[in-house]
């Protein structure tokens, strides 16, 4: 457990970074919207999801309902197919994305700790751009790389019957690099560079609450289930230090701007789950008022609000040790739809995604989250761009009666 | 467990990421795409100055007289490397400086002449120059001549004969030290003769003809032999009557120019694409001779304590003569770097200071327009840049 925990921590400290969408040259990137492996499947939902077997990283407030210690780490492989007037280019990339590792601390009160790596957004882009000049052309070359990683820790509590709460501190650091550069057809001139690094650095804090006796009150018999969850993220005031380096005719310069400020804006989210039998339904609301944010000091023309909606169905197995493998595998299906928080020629970037996964257990303390999304981000018109997007995510957890005290006999 | 640990890795083993293809150009933002424009900037101000430079080490060491009646003298202190002891006793028949020429300007029929004297005074060549108090340290008698019958053309060897007294003396100086020191020999344009200026081969040149004096001599047996000395130490000296009036450059004497542009309108953020410096020769008064790369090159000027011609010697860059489309004969100079770096304020912009390319080994002289000259004379940087 110890290897793995250590192991995990190196890859992803390393692996969070990568290429995208080339919408995410706007703002800080595209905003990741990943939960957890096995929310993936169902349109990545689960604010008011509750599992002793999952790490929920939506909603602290649901860590109450772990009773064993929990590793969990994810892996995505993504392929864009971006198409714009000039034709179709396709891409993949895959890293590691995210570690999580929970425990229960004092399960009467449901107390429980998460510790947890994700990315909160990704830049990755490339442009290029040809120029007349001189009867030839000029090749201009925009690419931008990193993104904003989140190190969080959460902690949950019920402070009442059916109701629990719980709050995660997220350390946001990361840097956001973007290069320019311009090639000339030939020696007579010379080209030259911008590099341009954003590090960036700041807290926020996510409030979650998740209330469980809406069945009760509703007079719902005791094979449906019905939670309401909520969360609000406090928005970040974040540090940037912006160092621009030129190169030109065999110089170069260094600009420095330390200190310098971005908003993330407040966020809030809804979620409500239902279960009936082995059949969890969930559907999710996310809002985050991306109106307010501003980078060193200014709104950026092409952000607004963005919304998000989504639902899923889970089909759980029976928990029959006499089944089958096939028959423990658990089936997931949903979808989404967000207005990003971009609004670019005067066109809201949308997307909408169809998810689907499994859950495959791999023994009987460890088990693989297989969950797959299929969407369209944008459009050609307007001299926009349509990311056909395929995400894989492939997410290990794994238990183990870590940090508990076995009972005495 | 190990299942976890397993898929761990295999996951890790898997990712993967390929380069895209280039789409998008739309969205790159217009603030964010740099647009070309060019301007042409005129020399704000110049001015020509003679540095004190010490000509050893040159592959040509000059010698000669200017149309201004300005000498060139060069100098020679021959360093034995064999003892002398089959000298002792011995007999000096006959002793001869022999030079090799290797560059030659303005030298016509019949050609230059040179007196050999005896240098008075220590010299070395790191140290000796124009402002040297040795450089005046010349004895007034000839003691051998370089004669008008000697061919000054390239890869000659002309001999003069010298004084035995003197070489003597010299052989002496090495091997009892009560004697007085030997400094050299100076080899001195006649006075009144044709004008014109020649190079030797110097002890620095790699090509093998170096200085060499030659002595015959007969032992005290009767037997004839001769030794030769081709090693030691060589400079020259060039002074003129008066400072240059005219923008120029002129190799051998030291004279640079300093050229002064005016960068600050410039935004600092500017991108320097190319920024080419034209300068155009007034022919009629420029002394070439082809036998040396037909080029000027430009430093960045440097705030100096006291002198006026503090350059930095990594910053440079060289312009080649051509010919423009009316027929001026010009030299052209990428100073992208240099007039980048005064845009963004890495180096402060004192000028350029501008001298011939083979200063050492030549004296050509390239006289310049200057910022007072017409227009399509005058000095001038074309700016091709863009902004962020």
């Amino acid at each position: 457990m110890k290897k793995i925990l250590f192991f995990t921590i190196i890859v992803s400290t390393f692996s969070f970074a990568g290429k995208g969408s080339i919408y995410s040259r706007f703002g800080v990137g595209e905003i990741n919207s990943f939960i957890s492996g096995r929310s993936v499947g169902m349109g990545n939902t689960g604010i008011a999801l509750l599992d002793n077997s999952y790490i929920n990283l939506s909603n602290p407030a649901a860590l109450g309902m772990i009773n064993r210690s929990l590793l969990t780490a994810g892996y995505q492989y993504q392929n864009f197919a971006s198409t714009d007037d000039g034709g179709t280019s396709l891409f993949g990339t895959g890293n590691i994305n995210s570690f999580a590792l929970a425990f229960p601390i004092y399960t009467p009160k449901k107390i429980a700790l998460s510790i947890a790596a994700l990315p909160f957004s990704t830049v990755g882009y490339e442009q290029q751009l040809s120029t007349p000049f001189n009867g030839t052309s000029i090749l201009q070359t925009f690419d931008g790389r990193g993104g904003i990683s989140s190190a969080q820790l959460g902690i949950s509590y019920s402070p009442a019957q059916n109701v629990m709460v719980g709050f995660t501190t997220h350390y946001l650091f990361g840097a956001i690099f973007r290069d320019k550069s311009i090639v000339f057809p030939n020696g007579d001139y010379h080209g030259g560079s911008y590099s341009e690094t954003f590090s960036m650095r700041g807290f926020g804090f996510t409030f979650g609450g998740i209330y469980t006796g809406i069945d009760k009150l509703f007079g719902f018999s005791e094979t449906r289930q019905v939670n309401l969850g909520a969360t609000v993220f406090t928005g970040s005031s974040m540090t940037i230090d912006d160092e621009t380096l030129t190169d030109f005719s065999s110089n170069t310069d260094t600009l420095k701007q330390n200190n310098q400020s971005a908003t993330l804006p407040v966020g809030f989210s809804l979620g409500l789950s239902y279960n009936l039998r082995n059949i969890n339904y969930t559907a999710d609301l996310n809002f985050q008022n991306w109106d307010n944010f501003k980078l060193k000091g200014v709104h950026p023309a092409e952000i607004q609000n963005s919304i998000r909606i989504g639902a899923g169905v889970e089909f759980l197995p029976p928990k029959d040790f006499t089944d089958t493998y096939l028959e423990k595998v658990a089936y997931r299906v949903g979808g989404y739809f967000r207005q990003s928080y971009l609004k670019i020629n005067g066109h809201s970037i949308n997307e909408i995604f169809g998810t689907a996964g499994i859950g495959l257990p791999l023994s009987a303390e460890s088990r693989m989250n297989i969950g797959v999304e299929y969407g369209i981000r944008g459009t050609t018109s307007s001299s926009l761009i349509k990311d056909n997007v395929f995400r894989l995510v492939l997410s290990l957890t794994a238990s183990e009666l870590m940090f508990i005290e076995p009972p005495v006999e | 467990m190990k299942n976890f640990f397993a898929g761990f890795f295999l996951l890790l083993i898997i990712g993967c990421a390929e380069k895209p293809k280039m789409i998008g150009g739309n969205l790159v933002g217009t603030e964010n795409i740099s647009s070309l424009d060019t301007v042409t900037i005129f020399a704000a101000g110049n001015s020509t100055f003679t540095s004190t430079l010490n000509m050893g080490y040159a592959t040509s060491n000059l010698a000669g007289r200017t149309a201004n009646n300005e000498e060139i003298i060069s100098f020679y202190n021959f360093i034995p490397v064999h003892a002398f002891d089959s000298l002792v006793g011995a007999t000096l028949d006959t002793t001869e400086i022999r030079l090799t020429v290797n560059y030659r300007l303005h030298v016509t029929a019949p050609p230059v002449e040179f007196d050999v004297r005896e240098i008075t005074s220590s010299w070395t060549q790191s140290a000796l120059n124009k402002d040297s108090s040795a450089s005046k340290a010349i004895g007034s008698i000839s003691i051998g001549t370089f004669s008008a019958t000697d061919s000054m053309n390239l890869g000659s060897t002309i001999k003069a004969k010298i004084d035995t007294a003197v070489i003597r003396r010299w052989i002496e100086s090495y091997r009892d030290t009560s004697t007085a020191d030997f400094y050299g020999f100076a080899v001195q344009p006649k006075t009144g003769v044709v004008t014109g200026v020649v190079g030797f081969s110097t002890f620095s040149d790699y090509s093998g003809y170096y200085p060499t004096l030659v002595i015959k001599y007969t032992t005290r047996f009767g037997t004839r032999d001769s030794m030769i000395v081709s090693s030691g130490e060589d400079t020259y000296i060039a002074r003129l009557t008066t400072p240059p009036a005219t923008f120029q450059v002129y190799g051998g004497f030291g004279v640079r120019s300093k050229l002064l542009f005016n960068v600050n309108a410039f935004d600092k953020a500017l991108m320097i694409h190319g920024a080419t410096l034209t300068l155009t020769a007034d022919s009629t008064s420029t002394l070439k001779s082809g036998l040396v790369p037909d080029s000027l090159v430009v430093f960045l000027g440097i705030k100096g304590t006291t002198d006026v011609d503090s350059f930095s010697t990594s910053n440079f860059a060289y312009g080649s003569h051509s010919t423009d489309s009316s027929g001026n004969n010009i030299y052209q100079f990428d100073v992208s770097r240099l007039v980048q770096s005064w845009i963004t304020n890495i180096n402060v912009n004192e000028g350029f200071v501008l001298r011939w390319a083979s200063e050492f080994n030549s004296a050509e002289r390239v006289v310049l327009y200057d910022s007072n000259a017409d227009v399509t004379k005058r000095p001038k940087i074309k700016l091709l840049y863009s902004h962020r």
